[in-house]
């Protein structure tokens, strides 16, 4: 039934054929499939030839959109390696260094290349080569020789026993039974030398002089859980296999896994004692490591010389006992000092002043805990209590903390940031690169982040919002998660443009920039292209076909080549260690 | 006038239309020698293009210090020495009744 007023017509049903215009009311366009680029490589290469790059300064992306035609498109599982804990690429990607598997020694091998094994997989159609095939035995037993040729074996840790008494008497003796940690080594830019750390437990029977711990009144006291060590750094020659200089560090705590003590910019390297809370500079000069500046309790080379014509040194004295504040603590606490007057002078406001008063033995009790180098000039130190820089604390990152960026040549604080800053957060975000020393004419340097990659930033903002509207979340809560990454540890995110997520999409639950252990699932981890979206290759990791029990903690650690399509996949089921290779298979069908 | 009118007569094969056209065997020179600008007086460019040798994150930390300390004095600055001429006074006496001493 229809009802009419004036030229309007109003159905209550469906109108009669005809009585509707359907053009006027439904669309017409269909669905158009989205145009993808084309994926042929010889029309890629052809493009790229009379094109070039379209946009200026977008070369670099140009050249890295060809990853997405060639890929390691091959696993091979559980392939058999000499006894030694596999590291990481240099950064040119020519060398692959080692550890012994006494931890005494770093073994260097010449990486021969990505197509190094393609005669010996030659037309295998499947992109698994699964353990349990027997048939797969040869190319399992020889394929790491092939990738790997050993080209030297350095020694690092000289083995010795010293005495109790040599050991009180000698200021320069070698230490005992030191073993390289695992997780530390950096590399120089141009890929010639290597500096790795090795540590020593002090035995109970050779417990050190008291003032040997406490060598300054900002000194920590150590406990169970962060025991003082013997450390050394060593600094080994790749091209020449040989160790040019060792710095040893005595009773001391230095956080060498991850690097997380020690930063190495261009060619100055920065080592932080924990235990002594003094930075130490070095700089590699051919082959050495020579020592520029130490910064804690003084920050010039002349201020032990202007301390000693001011304060006549009594007999026995020990900087322990000093009653001053040590010269890094005094900048600190100067700069909260002057910032605070300056907010109260300008608001006509006691009470910011007053904060500053309330909190002065807050401030003082703070602690050195991670640093890293800006660059030449700038250090950027994180401070938190005694309680959570000697791992007492059960969740430090919870705990409240201070970043403070120090200029070096004229030692002056710039800024200081509490762990909830939104002003740092801001800086994190925007210069993150600026904090991971990326630099675009360092291939192995450029990794994709927030702040130079729409997707990164994606990932980014999705943890936050997560993080901000979780139970117990909020603002606050996931600022302090993103600035607890900070500082970020030298050489810890992978270059590697399969990880690049302009590139590929894929999930950084299992795989990501940071080389850090993940857990592995029990499917393969899917790389697409980001610019078709087709699924370009898989990487399998983990064991497959073998049962793992649930209350094993399975990790695996990907080690990719900073250029090639190549990576390692190392996986830790509890104590076993089984290592997986990704390689390039050009399969012609 | 269409363009097949325009173009009824080519090729053209009147010499006459290329009077002015002079061959010299292929040697092409020209009496005429253009005007050359020398300039007598060197202007600066007004825009010298560098590179920055701090990155960007660290020249806004700067410039925000710079912002807050315009009046403070540079550390270890010496020149109330040079304004007094006394070179003799140091610049720190020796505290007498320091709990250090």
């Amino acid at each position: 039934m229809a009802s009419t007023s004036q030229s309007t017509n109003v159905y209550y049903e469906d109108p009669p054929p005809g009585a509707l215009k359907e053009d006027e009311f439904f669309c017409t366009e269909r669905i158009v499939p989205r145009k993808i680029k084309p994926q042929n490589i010889v029309i890629r290469l052809m493009d790229r030839e009379i094109y070039g790059s379209r946009k200026p300064g977008s070369h670099f992306h140009v050249v890295r959109e060809f990853y997405q035609n060639v890929f390691p498109n091959l696993t091979i599982v559980n392939v058999e390696k000499p006894p030694c804990f596999l590291r990481k690429f240099s950064p040119d990607g020519k060398h692959f260094i080692a550890f012994s598997a006494d931890q005494t020694s770093l073994e260097i091998y010449e990486y021969r290349g990505a197509a190094a094994a393609g005669d010996l997989v030659a037309g295998y159609p499947s992109d698994l080569l699964n353990a349990d095939a027997d048939a797969h035995h040869r190319i399992r037993t020889h394929i790491f020789y092939r990738f790997f040729k050993p080209k030297f074996t350095v020694n690092v840790c000289q083995q010795r026993e010293v005495s109790r008494s040599e050991r009180n008497n000698a200021a320069h003796m070698p230490f005992m039974d030191q073993q390289l940690n695992r997780e530390c080594s950096l590399f120089t830019e141009d890929g010639r030398y290597v500096i790795v750390g090795s540590a020593a437990h002090i035995p109970d029977d050779l417990r050190p002089h008291f003032y040997h711990i406490h060598s300054n009144n900002e000194a920590v006291t150590p406990t169970i859980r962060s025991a003082l060590e013997d450390y050394s750094l060593h600094l080994v020659d790749l091209h020449q296999g040989k160790l040019c200089d060792t710095k040893h560090f005595r009773i001391d705590k230095i956080y060498l896994s991850h690097n997380q003590g020690i930063y190495l910019y261009k060619e100055v390297l920065a080592v932080l004692s924990v235990q002594h809370q003094t930075i130490h500079l070095f700089q590699i000069v051919e082959g050495m490591l020579i020592e520029i500046r130490k910064i804690g309790r003084f920050c010039y080379d002349d201020d032990p010389f202007i301390v000693n014509s001011v304060f006549v040194p009594l007999m026995n004295e020990r900087p322990f006992h000093e009653e001053t504040i040590n010269s890094l603590k005094h900048r600190l606490l100067v700069f909260l000092f002057k910032r605070a007057k300056t907010i109260s002078d300008e608001t006509g406001d006691p009470l910011e002043l007053r904060k500053f008063y309330k909190y002065f033995d807050m401030f003082k009790s703070l602690r050195m805990w991670k640093m890293q180098l800006l660059d030449e000039d700038h250090l950027f130190i994180k401070y938190a209590s005694e309680e959570v820089v000697t791992l007492r604390v059960a969740e430090p990152n919870s705990q409240s903390s201070f970043f403070v960026i120090y200029n070096i040549s004229e030692s002056k604080i710039l800024e200081v940031y509490e762990n909830t800053s939104e002003g740092l957060l801001q800086l994190f975000e925007n210069y993150c690169d600026c904090f991971r020393n990326a630099r675009l004419c360092a291939d192995s340097q450029f990794t994709c982040s927030p702040s130079n990659n729409l997707y990164a930033r994606l990932t980014q903002q999705r943890f936050k919002q997560t993080i901000v509207r979780a139970i117990y979340g909020g603002r606050t809560e996931a600022t302090k998660r993103i600035l607890a990454q900070l500082p970020i540890s030298a050489q810890s995110y992978s270059g590697s443009p399969y990880l690049d997520l302009g590139l590929f999409s894929y999930d950084d639950k299992w795989v990501s920039v940071m080389e850090r252990p993940k857990a592995y699932g029990e499917y393969p981890i899917r790389f697409y292209a980001r610019d078709s979206g087709l699924l370009k290759f898989k990487i399998y990791a983990g064991v497959l076909g073998q049962s793992v029990p649930a209350s094993a903690r399975r990790l695996v650690a990907f080690t990719f080549h900073p250029t090639d399509p190549f990576a390692i996949s190392v996986q830790r089921t509890n104590s076993e260690y089984i290592v997986n290779f990704h390689i390039r298979n050009a399969v012609f069908s | 006038m269409s363009v097949m009118e325009f173009l009824k007569d080519l090729p053209s094969y009147d010499e006459h239309n290329f009077t002015l056209f002079n061959t010299d065997h292929g040697i092409r020179n020209c009496s005429k020698r253009p005007s050359i600008y020398l300039p007598t007086k060197d202007i600066p460019s007004e825009q010298i293009i560098v590179t920055e040798k701090t990155n960007i994150l660290l020249r806004y930390l700067h410039q925000q210090w710079e912002k807050k300390n315009k009046n403070s004095p540079k550390k270890r600055d010496q020149s109330h020495i040079e304004q007094n001429g006394d070179e003799s006074r140091p610049r720190k006496r020796p505290c007498v009744n320091s709990p250090l001493n």
